[in-house]
This record gives C-alpha cells, sequence and structure tokens, in this order.
C-alpha cells in the first residue's frame, strides 16, 4: 500500500527532518509509526498525503508516485485517504452532519444520499444520535470520532492518523483505537503515529520507529505486550 | 458534480459566508453600487441630454439672407443650389412682403408704432433651408454648402444654429466623459474592495478550506464559494445601484412640472440594455476582483 525509497526531508533552513527512510506497509496492515517528538512521524505523514514534498526519493501510496504526482491530480489521491489529526480539525459552525458530509459533497451525491452516507458513519462510530449537535457541544472523544467517521465516509483504502489520542484520556484513547482497529478489520490499510506505546502493547502490529528522521526499527508485533524494549526508551 | 450542483453549492456558500461577515460585504455592495451609481447617473443625464440634442438638431434650420435688391432670378439661382444635396428637405423663400407679415404677427405693437412699416421696415428675401432628419449631412458637407452659398454676391448673410449645437454636443460628450471616467475609476476602487473583503472571506474560511482540501477538493471546488461571492456581491451591488437611480428619477420625474431642467435630464430612464450592462459590469467587477485577492493561494494552511 505504501512503499518509500530512500525518502529524505530538508526544510529550508538545512534542518533534517527525514534521512534516507525506506519502507512498506502491506494493503490492510495496521501500521504504528512511532518515536519521540520531533522524529520525523508527522513529516512522514505529510508526505504520504502529499502536504509535502520529498526533497530526494520515492513514496508510492496505492501505486502512485507521490512525490511526481502533478498538483492538479491531489485531490483525487487525498479522496482515497482518510485523514485524523490530534486536534480534530472540526468546522465549529458545522454540525456534525455537516462536518461529515464533506467527500460526498464534493463527489456530488445528492442531500439524501450525503445524509444517509454520514448518519451511517455516525452510527460507525457510535454517534448516531448526535447529528445535529455541534463539535463545541460534543467531548473530545466524542469529536476525534467525528473525525474519524469524516475520514471513513467513503471506506477509504488508507487511513492516517495523526497523533489521535494525544488530547484524549486513557479511556477515551482506547476507544478511539479500537475504532480504529475496526476499520482495518473492515480493509482498511491504517497508519498511526503515536508514542502511546501502551496502545502499540495491547493490539500489536507493524511497528515503525523513527529516531532524528532516521527509521530504526521496523518490526511486526505479534501479540499484546511484546513491544521491544528499545522501542519503550 | 454537476455544473448546476457546483453552482448552487458556490452561491449558496457565498450568500452564507457573506451573512457571516455581513458587515465587510455590506461595505463592497455600497462601494461598487455607488460607483455604478454615478456611471449609471452620468449615462441616464447624457443619454436624455443627448436625446434633446438630436431634436434640435432634426429641427435645425439655416437661414440665407439675400441682398435688399436681390431679383426673382437671383433667388431662383439659390434655391436651386441649395436643393442639390440629398439631405436638404426643403428650401422655403420667404420674400419681403411675407417677412413683414410674420414681424407683424411677431411684434404687431412695434410694427404699428413704426408706422405699419411699409416704408420704415425694407426687409431681404430669405432662403430657409430645411434639413432631413432622418439623412442628416456631415459637418463637412453642410461647411461646403454654406461656403458655397457664401461665395454668391446675392448673398447678405447665412445665420444657422450649428455652432451653438457643436458647443452642446461637446458639452454632453464632456460631462459623459467625465462622469464615465468618475464612474470607472470608483468602479476600481470598489473592485479592489471586493477583493479585500472576498480575502477576508477566505481568511474567516481558511479551517474550513484546509479540511476541503484534505479530504480532496479541487482548486475549482476550494475557490468557487470565493469567485462567487465577488459575483454575488457585485451583482447586489448594480441592483442596488439601479433600484437607487430608479428612485430618484422616479421622485425627479413626478416633479418635472416644477423645474425647466428635470424634462431635459430625467425624461427618460435608462433603457432594459443599458441596465442590464451595469448588472453584468458589477457583476464582472466582483468577479474580477475576487479572482484577483485569490489568484495566487486562498489562505490555509494545507496545500
Amino acid at each position: 500500500m505504501i512503499r518509500c525509497f530512500n525518502v529524505r526531508k530538508t526544510y529550508p533552513r538545512g534542518q533534517v527532518a527525514l534521512d534516507d527512510v525506506s519502507l512498506e506497509i502491506e494493503r490492510g496492515e495496521l501500521a504504528f509509526l512511532t518515536g519521540s517528538s520531533g522524529a520525523g512521524k508527522s513529516t512522514l505523514l505529510k508526505l504520504i498525503y502529499r502536504e509535502e514534498l520529498p526533497s530526494d526519493g520515492q513514496i508510492i501510496v496505492n501505486g502512485r508516485n507521490v512525490a511526481t504526482l502533478p498538483l492538479s491530480k491531489v485531490p483525487y489521491l487525498r479522496r482515497s485517504i482518510g485523514i485524523v489529526f490530534q486536534n480534530f480539525r472540526l468546522i465549529a459552525r458545522k454540525t456534525v452532519l455537516e462536518n461529515v458530509c464533506y467527500l460526498p459533497r464534493i463527489l456530488g451525491a445528492s442531500m439524501k444520499e450525503q445524509r444517509d452516507l454520514a448518519e451511517q458513519a455516525l452510527a460507525d462510530v457510535g454517534l448516531a444520535d448526535r447529528s445535529d449537535a455541534f463539535p463545541l457541544e460534543l467531548s473530545g472523544g466524542e469529536q476525534q470520532r467525528v473525525a474519524l467517521a469524516r475520514a471513513l465516509i467513503s471506506k477509504p483504502e488508507l487511513l492516517i492518523a495523526d497523533e489521535p489520542t494525544g488530547n484524549l484520556d486513557a479511556e477515551l484513547s482506547r476507544e478511539i483505537v479500537e475504532l480504529l482497529v475496526k476499520a482495518q478489520g473492515q480493509g482498511t490499510t491504517v497508519l498511526v503515529a503515536t508514542h502511546d506505546l501502551q496502545t502499540i502493547e495491547r493490539h500489536g502490529g507493524h511497528v515503525l520507529r523513527l529516531e532524528k528522521g532516521r527509521l530504526v526499527e521496523d518490526t511486526q508485533v505479534a501479540a499484546p505486550g511484546a513491544v521491544a524494549d528499545e522501542a519503550r526508551e | 458534480m454537476s455544473l448546476w450542483q457546483a453552482i448552487w453549492y458556490f452561491v449558496s456558500e457565498a450568500l452564507r459566508g457573506m451573512r457571516r461577515s455581513w458587515g465587510a460585504s455590506t461595505v463592497a455592495i455600497f462601494a461598487i453600487s455607488i460607483s455604478l451609481f454615478v456611471g449609471a447617473f452620468f449615462v441616464l443625464v447624457t443619454g436624455n441630454l443627448g436625446r434633446e440634442v438630436d431634436r434640435f438638431r432634426d429641427r435645425l434650420r439655416i437661414n440665407v439672407y439675400l441682398n435688399v435688391d436681390a431679383s426673382d432670378a437671383d433667388v431662383a439661382g439659390l434655391v436651386e443650389l441649395l436643393e442639390q444635396p440629398s439631405w436638404v428637405r426643403t428650401v422655403d423663400v420667404v420674400t419681403p412682403e411675407q417677412g413683414r407679415d410674420r414681424l407683424r404677427q411677431t411684434f404687431p405693437e412695434a410694427f404699428r408704432l413704426l408706422g405699419e412699416g411699409e416704408e420704415v421696415i425694407d426687409l431681404p428675401p430669405v432662403a430657409e433651408i430645411g434639413i432631413d432628419p432622418g439623412n442628416p449631412p456631415q459637418a463637412s458637407e453642410l461647411a461646403a454648402l454654406m461656403e458655397e452659398a457664401a461665395a454668391l454676391p446675392v448673398v447678405e448673410l447665412i445665420d444657422d444654429d450649428r455652432e451653438w449645437l457643436g458647443r452642446l454636443v461637446a458639452v454632453v460628450t464632456v460631462v459623459r466623459l467625465l462622469g464615465l471616467s468618475l464612474g470607472a475609476g470608483l468602479l476600481v476602487a470598489a473592485t479592489f474592495t471586493i477583493a479585500s473583503v472576498v480575502r477576508l472571506t477566505a481568511f474567516i474560511y481558511r479551517e474550513e478550506i484546509d479540511v476541503l482540501r484534505l479530504v480532496g477538493a479541487t482548486e475549482f471546488f476550494v475557490r468557487g464559494p470565493l469567485y462567487a461571492t465577488g459575483l454575488v456581491q457585485g451583482l447586489f451591488g448594480g441592483v442596488l445601484a439601479l433600484a437607487t437611480l430608479g428612485g430618484c428619477h422616479a421622485v425627479i420625474a413626478s416633479r418635472s412640472a416644477e423645474t425647466f431642467w428635470a424634462p431635459l435630464v430625467f425624461a427618460e430612464f435608462l433603457g432594459w440594455r443599458t441596465q442590464l450592462l451595469i448588472i453584468v459590469l458589477g457583476a464582472s467587477a466582483g468577479l474580477f476582483g475576487a479572482v484577483v485577492s485569490v489568484r495566487r493561494e486562498p489562505p490555509g494552511t494545507t496545500s
């Protein structure tokens, strides 16, 4: 699903965010991108959904080379990717339903289709009864679930979550991760940037650890509690 | 998404955005409305003045005065010369007797004081030329004929309305140019006002623009509501300008009997083509302002 070849990203001031990163994430995998703050997790995600361009190397996402993808094609790449952020990025003046409807609307769905799809997506994340609420009327966990519903409304092939539980307490975090795992169970490739090692221990999966922009670990964690001690450090 | 769906979405988003930033939108609409009102006002006034000038031109008469001792043959020769151009509709000869009759009718008291004028007033024959309004002459053609007539020894004086009519036309042209220049200047200023308002709207919506881009909206979809905002503001400005001008026209026209100038400059309202043009001009200026304001990158953190 995702393949990176010798990816390097440097910023104009010369700061190296990623250095010679090569990795592969299979279709349908649950992958965790971990590492300390500033390790390059968010930068790698931005390169994958083409918010930024690599300075060097190639990134193939679902068969598309995003490093050479023309700007006009970027929207079509993003329609196959669901993205969730730590700060939810919900529009406060729009209802929950309207927040979830963006993708069907730009795809030209009728109002009824938009509503049906949004209600289904909200039901999938357990918020069927909150469609007319406004984001600020919801708890943090609920807001993140709305963001997840928005990301999953069109059943994307890839779901990217950048620190999705960073603003949530342990209980709410567990709920969100359960939803991510549920999406993976339905065939979506899920890539989660997190430094929450307990989550990784609990669910296992493909663990990619970045350190100062370099990929220092690329392992499959099969069972709960099997995260390497090195990663914990 | 079909084109109609897109247009509906753009316009509804534009209206929603204008409602949200109603203060700035109102300023933009008034700015464009004032500029269009000024331009349209001058078009209205000069259009009516122009029609009055045309009416004067239709009634334009040229009088060729002959010597007092001109013979019938001299008069006939002059008439033959004057009737040649196709744009001359009539050549009426007023004999000294007919001239005295006119004088008697026009100034009866003065005529009586002059002892019925039979011997005191010695009037020359006059050839009155009527121009065909459907086939008016070029200025050069008219001047050439007058020059040819003036060269005849029997002709004493040529009196025509061309000079003051020419001045009137020049005044109308200057007023029209002045008004259109003023309107155009204000329109440019209004366009920049709209550009600023659209930019402000885009800034207010930057979070939503981010989300739109993240979920895969094309730039057309992202910018469409902003373009529609400028277009709708310009459209409202045009309609407001016309409505205001129409109201002013109605009020002044209802009191036209009280003033001498109102019938001259407010006789008729703008034709539907001009009205349509003003609205289209407003919408175009608004759209142009919006395009200018987001020609690079609408505000947002996501590219």
